[in-house]
């Protein structure tokens, strides 16, 4: 509760700041120094219970200095959790998590180097993972189940502005991670390649990647490949991925299928189709999401979600109210 | 055929037109839209600094759905989602007579005015009117 106080005054100082647009941070002083944050609270239903939750209370600062720039992100995961109905349960976790420690050196226009831990930069929906940015209150699931959605090692990226918007990318990491198990995998080596390209309203991005997961004996290789197209009033979405190791097969196949209508310039309409075909299975998954987002403002962002399961006994309610400041 | 005629000459007649400038000591002897668009989307590291005019200036307005190509709508989304990038938007200046001024001063600086509003000492980029895209 004290965290969440402090929270709340940090948010009227930043209010009553000068200059201030919601959702943009807030310079210090005229330093180049921003600090900003974003917050979500959940709450599920399903036939069985209903859950609540604070996900996300998140502190950001940032600089940009000539060629060199940094970024450090906190967050409280899950700080409060209550369930309702069978198994209930109240939890609280106030451990302070690194979700992004980096520096930035841009070496000139076309060359780009980050140190640190930062967004693995696979596909589209893992650059803006956080609830107020994304189209739903969930997370597609091969986002969770194809790549560690952490890096903590370095990151190269080559542009090439003539060649439309194409960029090459490479990630390494041969190191314990920052704050191990706050990622969807505990790993100590990781590699991959990237490229995307855009074209008019379209964009595409192709990755290929291998990490080594601690205490497994073989390391996991993945592709990927993910498309976009955006125009005033649709979004399409959509990615489509595989994993593998030396020995088996892990996920034979992850895709998600997403269209966003906007329908008014804060009200959106979301339907998601998602498959997944993975070992741990029995059988593939398959199903449905379908979503509504009000945003009376950007930065600010209530949403509902009904996920549709092959199995009935799994669907379920989401809603959320997200915000950044 | 006397109405299209009509109609055509009163788009001319009262299209406004646009430049993008910089300050006669920058070494920069023009640029494309496409450039534009990556320098005013923080895209592209560069060494120019760009200059918008406040969002309900009638400049402006024609500098993004002309130029940038986007509604402020999808704009203001954008510089959210920079915001949580570790990206900045570009900085903001009330006037044109404003914008001068700091062009004058930083020879790196580039911006946006009427095309009638300019001064010497300065240099045009890019040229559009109103009724392009």
């Amino acid at each position: 509760m004290r965290i969440v106080i402090i929270y709340l005054i940090i948010f009227i100082i930043f209010l009553e700041a000068d200059e201030y647009h919601l959702g943009r941070g807030l310079q210090v002083q005229d330093t180049p120094i921003y600090i900003g944050g974003y917050i979500s609270f959940e709450s599920e239903s399903n036939t069985n219970n209903k859950s609540l939750k604070i996900d996300d209370i998140a502190f950001l600062s940032y600089a940009s200095y000539d060629n060199l720039s940094y970024m450090i992100e906190l967050e409280y995961k899950d700080l409060y959790s209550k369930r309702f109905g069978e198994n209930s349960y109240t939890l609280t976790n106030t451990k302070v998590n690194k979700e992004r420690v980096y520096i930035q050196y841009e070496i000139n226009q076309s060359n780009i180097l980050k140190i640190g831990k930062f967004n693995n930069e696979i596909g589209f929906w893992n650059m803006t993972p956080i609830n107020i940015l994304r189209a739903t209150t969930s997370n597609p699931v091969l986002v969770q189940n194809i790549y560690p959605k952490f890096v903590s090692g370095i990151n190269y990226k080559l542009y090439n502005f003539s060649i439309s918007d194409m960029s090459i990318e490479v990630s390494s990491q041969n190191n314990k991670s920052i704050d191990e198990k706050y990622n969807s995998y505990i790993f100590n080596i990781y590699n991959s390649i990237g490229l995307s390209y855009s074209y008019d309203k379209m964009k595409f991005k192709f990755n290929s990647g291998y990490f080594k997961v601690i205490d497994e004996l073989n390391g996991r290789y993945f592709n990927l490949v993910a498309y976009s197209y955006e125009n005033r009033y649709l979004e399409i979405l959509s990615e489509l991925a595989t994993q593998y190791t030396t020995k088996e097969i892990v996920t034979k196949y992850a895709y998600y299928l997403q269209s966003k209508y906007s329908f008014t310039p804060w009200q959106d309409i979301i339907f998601r189709l998602e498959s997944i075909d993975n070992i741990s299975y029995t059988k593939i998954q398959n199903f449905l999401i379908s979503a509504y987002t009000f945003r009376p403002i950007y930065p600010i962002a209530l949403k509902g979600e009904y996920q549709i399961y092959e199995n009935s006994d799994n669907n379920k309610f989401l809603f959320s109210f997200s915000m950044i400041f | 055929m006397k109405y299209i005629i009509l109609s055509i000459t009163s788009i001319v007649l009262y299209s406004n037109t646009f430049v993008v400038i910089t300050s006669n000591h920058s070494n920069i002897a023009s640029i494309d839209k496409k450039e534009l668009q990556a320098i005013y989307l923080s895209k592209k590291h560069t060494n120019l600094i760009p200059i918008n005019l406040p969002f309900n200036s009638i400049q402006r307005d024609s500098f993004e759905s002309s130029i940038l190509n986007i509604s402020h709508t999808k704009l203001n989304s954008y510089w959210i989602k920079q915001h949580y990038l570790g990206k900045r938007p570009p900085k903001v200046i009330k006037s044109q007579k404003g914008v001068l001024l700091f062009i004058t001063k930083i020879p790196n600086s580039i911006g946006y005015i009427d095309k009638k509003s300019l001064i010497k000492d300065i240099k045009i980029l890019y040229e559009w009117s109103d009724n392009e895209k």
